[in-house]
């Protein structure tokens, strides 16, 4: 009996947000690819550089907010279904939160392809941060709403599953399962606010031509507000992998039920108020309000340090009941040949690195050296795209099994998948950093300019572009593998009554030592929108005095 | 609430981190003058020939007995006004102030290798200063996505000895 | 499945056991030492950084050629000579364009008769034109102007223009002069 058997209908919902899922990957993915050789000049035949900018934007569209969202709504479908024993209260309401998400991403996506077509007035070369006054079609911005709203409605399906749920265990915790998701999308609720606000406010009318003018940088400070809890939104589904499964995976049990309920309260209550850290170089916020966000984002390191003290010692504790013994020896005792495991570890280890990297972004003034150049993408890469997106990869193999009632077929390509990720990545990452450095910029087709040189602090150019263009490839590589095995084991893997080992076991230091007070929903979102009204309230009311929308700039087309 | 006692100590050296990074940056403002842009001045971006933006190029003021220069940027799509037709040529040794907005979209200013970066925004004045130390050329770089012709948009800065200094291209 | 015997079970665990062994040299390995290589140049530099100027090229390069821009004399050497009045990149979100206007500037003269011959555009690409210019017709008019659609994303670089010059004697032929062009100004168009 898998979770295909036991809950039928929350199961077909959740393969149905994976499949969206996994073409978006496919699509955005191979512009990605495209990308990695055009910008190095490596290979400039498939596009030109003006359309360029419309790949970039379906790379950052279809990767991060639609791929992502769609992995994690499927996920949490999954999740919140086993950890309360219910499958969804109403289909209907269900299905139709995943169809008006579809129905938004795919006017987005037709309007940032349109780009492609010659001479189409129907463009949307915005970048996924769509800042304006450069204007995409209004079913651009359209579709995005639409993509939120479905998600707020996903949130309320769960929150209602709960509800149901409480009413028939009074007087129990919350399961942790249930806990981390219902977390995580209060977290959404609190900074999906912002952006709601700047494209339904603002945008689509702006779009529409019902106002002419705008003021950049009321939008950009709300598309902030919510820019840097998004990425929590999507990282704390990586971590939801990483606390609830990966011990599981690694053959122990997690490390302590209590620190994971305090690490997304934190994240709940610090995620938004820190958005000002995307907006050091920009004139018209104080240097006060920066300060104050830096020094919030800076206190956001703490749940994710705890992040790896737990993961790791659940992986120890794993590595322990298998025979490891020693200081590190232990560490060759972890199933180091299960694609599952091995992608989400290496997940894990990529995401200090960009955690690292991520403060050096945090610190204020050291930032400006490398603002819009393009060691951010190569810190995003290895949060965003490693992080949380191997770590998708990787619990695919676990999960979709449960959800398809077949096994993993081309189990070896699975293995060999997340080791060339993590090879490729620290290719293109690495190289990425170091460009940045010098000083090259970041969302540019051709990063090569005819006055003067770049100087990099050691190494040439040409060997960084080379070492982007190689890494991209085997990226791209590795992406293949995971889309081919999936694929395979979707469609023609062998069927079982329980295709993988779904168990999940207690907690070491389980629900028995966690205070109540954690499970408190309404303590925690209230000083969550505490905090976020201390944060931007003045600097917005600023903003607005002198008119929504202006001093104001006039549109124009992407 | 139990805490293992490793825990513990990881999550006391975790506030060290975060302490010793909020210093460093307090550090670098307080004692190395390295700054960020603020909230200087809001601007008209459609009437910005009526303003010093009007008259792009080099200036010199006189500022507590000190001689210093100002420098009024327009970025635009998809030029650096100025800076890409001829490049800005400022003296070494002297306090240069900047001062960069946008009539159009949004678009970057960034001395390439250094952390004169900055945004351009519609209706918002940037304002840095800085002093240059050495004789030397600079790349300026847009590095915020401003369009087809985003990657065509560079400029540079001309860095000469003060002693070389010709005060003939400068503007009122 | 359960008749598998052990040898081959025994040799499956070893192949699996030895691709295990190469992805973690190929995948974790060589991570590792791409970044500690990383860390030791870092180290490197910043130990021995009174050594500037690590990768600064001169900045001597192309002044021997010239490169023209706007108010440039092409044909300069010619009897005919033209003027580039205006030469610009029309950028829009659907295509770029290039413009170009020549004013004859001795008026006293004919208008010499002009062909575009070609564009080399940045990328390597050339674009071919092939297209002359009869201004003479009109009498009246010393400069002429025209717009070609450039590839998106590319910039020419040269210009091969061909004009009628008097050579020795009363006979005149086509002139083709190699324009090295300097820094285009390019600008967002609105149509």
């Amino acid at each position: 009996m898998t979770f295909l058997n036991r809950y039928p209908k929350a199961a077909k919902v959740a393969k149905a947000n994976f499949i969206v899922a996994f073409i978006a990957l496919a699509i955005g993915g191979f512009f990605g690819f495209v990308q990695a050789l055009h910008r190095t000049d490596v290979f400039r035949g498939f596009f030109n550089s003006g359309e360029y900018y419309t790949l970039l934007t379906g790379h950052g569209v279809l990767l991060a907010l639609i791929f992502t969202t769609f992995f994690i709504t499927g996920l949490f479908v999954w999740g919140i279904t086993r950890s309360l024993d219910r499958e969804p209260e109403n289909m209907t309401f269900t299905w139709s939160w995943f169809w008006l998400m579809v129905i938004g991403l795919t006017m987005t996506t037709v309007t940032i392809l349109g780009g492609l077509v010659p001479d189409s007035s129907i463009r949307a070369a915005v970048l996924y941060t769509f800042y304006p006054p450069l204007q995409a079609h209004p079913a651009f911005y359209i579709g995005l709403a639409l993509v939120i709203v479905g998600s707020w409605m996903a949130g309320a399906d769960w929150f209602w599953s709960y509800n149901k749920w409480r009413q028939n265990h009074p007087y129990d915790r919350i399961p942790i399962l249930a806990f981390m998701a219902l977390f995580t999308m209060l977290m959404w609720y609190v900074c999906t606010i912002g952006v709601s606000i700047e494209v339904v406010g603002l945008l689509i009318p702006w779009s529409l031509g019902w106002v002419t003018e705008i003021e950049p940088l009321l939008p950009r400070t709300l598309f902030w507000y919510f820019g840097h809890a998004v990425v929590y939104f999507w990282l704390l589904p990586a971590y939801y992998v990483w606390y609830a499964i990966l011990p599981k995976l690694s053959g122990g049990r997690l490390f302590s039920d209590a620190m994971t309920r305090i690490v997304f309260i934190m994240f709940l209550i610090l995620s938004t108020p820190v958005g000002y850290h995307h907006q050091y170089a920009d004139p018209g916020i104080s240097v006060g309000f920066k300060f104050y966000a830096m020094a919030t984002t800076l206190l956001l390191l703490l749940p994710s340090l705890m992040t790896l003290f737990t993961v790791v010692a659940s992986m120890e504790h794993g590595a322990r009941q298998r025979g490891g013994k020693g200081y590190l020896k232990w560490i060759g005792k972890l199933p180091w040949d299960r694609p599952a495991f091995v992608g989400c570890a290496l997940a894990g280890v990529m995401f200090a690195a960009g955690g690292f990297s991520g403060m050096i972004n945090a610190s204020m003034n050291i930032n400006v050296l490398i603002h819009n150049t393009i060691w951010v993408p190569g810190h995003f890469h290895l949060t965003v795209g490693t992080a949380v997106a191997l770590t998708f990869m990787a619990i695919s193999y676990w999960l979709i099994p449960q959800l398809t009632g077949r096994k993993l077929k081309f189990k070896t390509l699975a293995l060999i998948q997340p080791y060339a990720w993590f090879l490729g990545m620290t290719l293109m990452s690495n190289a990425m950093h170091r460009a940045g450095l010098a000083g090259v910029p970041r969302r540019t087709a051709e990063p090569q300019y005819s006055g003067f040189d770049f100087e990099p602090i050691f190494g040439t150019m040409a060997e960084m572009q080379w070492q982007i263009a190689i890494g991209g490839t085997i990226l791209t590589i590795s992406l293949v593998l995971f889309l081919w095995v999936i694929t395979a084991s979707w469609l023609a893997g062998e069927k079982s009554e329980q295709p993988v080992d779904d168990y999940i076991p207690e907690p070491l230091s389980g629900v028995e030592h966690t205070p109540k007070i954690l499970d408190n929903i309404k303590l925690w979102l209230s000083l969550a929108i505490i905090l976020v009204l201390l944060a931007y309230s003045f600097p917005i009311w600023e903003m607005v005095q002198d008119g929504i929308f202006s001093p104001g700039a006039l549109p124009r087309p992407s | 609430m139990h805490i293992h006692k490793f825990e513990r100590f990881w999550i006391n050296l975790s506030y060290v981190l975060i302490a010793f990074f909020i210093a460093s940056v307090v550090y670098g403002f307080v004692a190395m003058d390295l700054k960020v842009i603020g909230n200087y001045e809001t601007i008209d971006p459609q009437n910005l020939s009526e303003t010093e933006f009007g008259n792009p190029g080099v200036r010199e003021v006189t500022k507590n007995g000190q001689t210093e220069y100002e420098v009024y940027v327009q970025t635009i799509q998809f030029a650096f006004a100025p800076g890409t037709a001829q490049p800005i040529t400022v003296p070494t040794d002297t306090r240069v102030t900047f001062y960069i907005t946008s009539p159009d979209v949004l678009h970057g200013f960034d001395v390439v290798g250094t952390n004169l970066n900055t945004m351009a925004i519609p209706g918002q004045v940037a304002k840095m200063t800085t002093i240059f130390p050495e004789a030397r050329e600079y790349g300026i770089v847009c590095n915020e996505y401003c369009g087809p012709a985003h990657h065509v948009m560079e400029g540079k800065i001309k860095v000469v000895p003060k002693s070389e200094f010709d005060k003939r291209n400068l503007v009122e | 499945m359960q008749a598998d015997n052990p040898d081959k079970e025994e040799s499956d665990r070893k192949s699996r056991k030895k691709l295990v062994r190469i992805l973690i040299i190929v995948g974790i390995g060589i991570p590792v030492l791409i970044e500690l290589m990383t860390l030791f140049n870092l180290i490197n530099v910043q130990i021995f950084e009174n050594d500037e100027e690590p990768n600064r090229q001169s900045w001597t390069a192309d002044t021997e050629v010239q490169k023209f821009v706007e108010g440039d004399t092409l044909f300069a050497d010619q009897s005919r000579p033209l003027v580039i009045d205006m030469i610009k990149a029309r950028v829009s979100a659907q295509e770029w364009r290039f413009a170009l206007q020549l004013t004859n500037p001795d008026t006293s003269q004919l208008n010499p008769e002009v062909r575009i011959d070609s564009l080399e555009l940045q990328s390597g690409k050339i674009l071919d034109i092939q297209k002359k210019y009869d201004w003479n017709a009109d009498g009246k008019v010393s400069s002429f102007m025209d717009e070609w659609k450039l590839p998106s994303g590319d910039i020419p670089v040269i210009l091969y223009i061909s004009s009628e010059q008097p050579v020795s004697g009363d006979s005149i032929q086509f002139v083709q002069q190699e324009v090295r062009l300097g820094n285009i100004p390019v600008r967002y168009s609105r149509d």
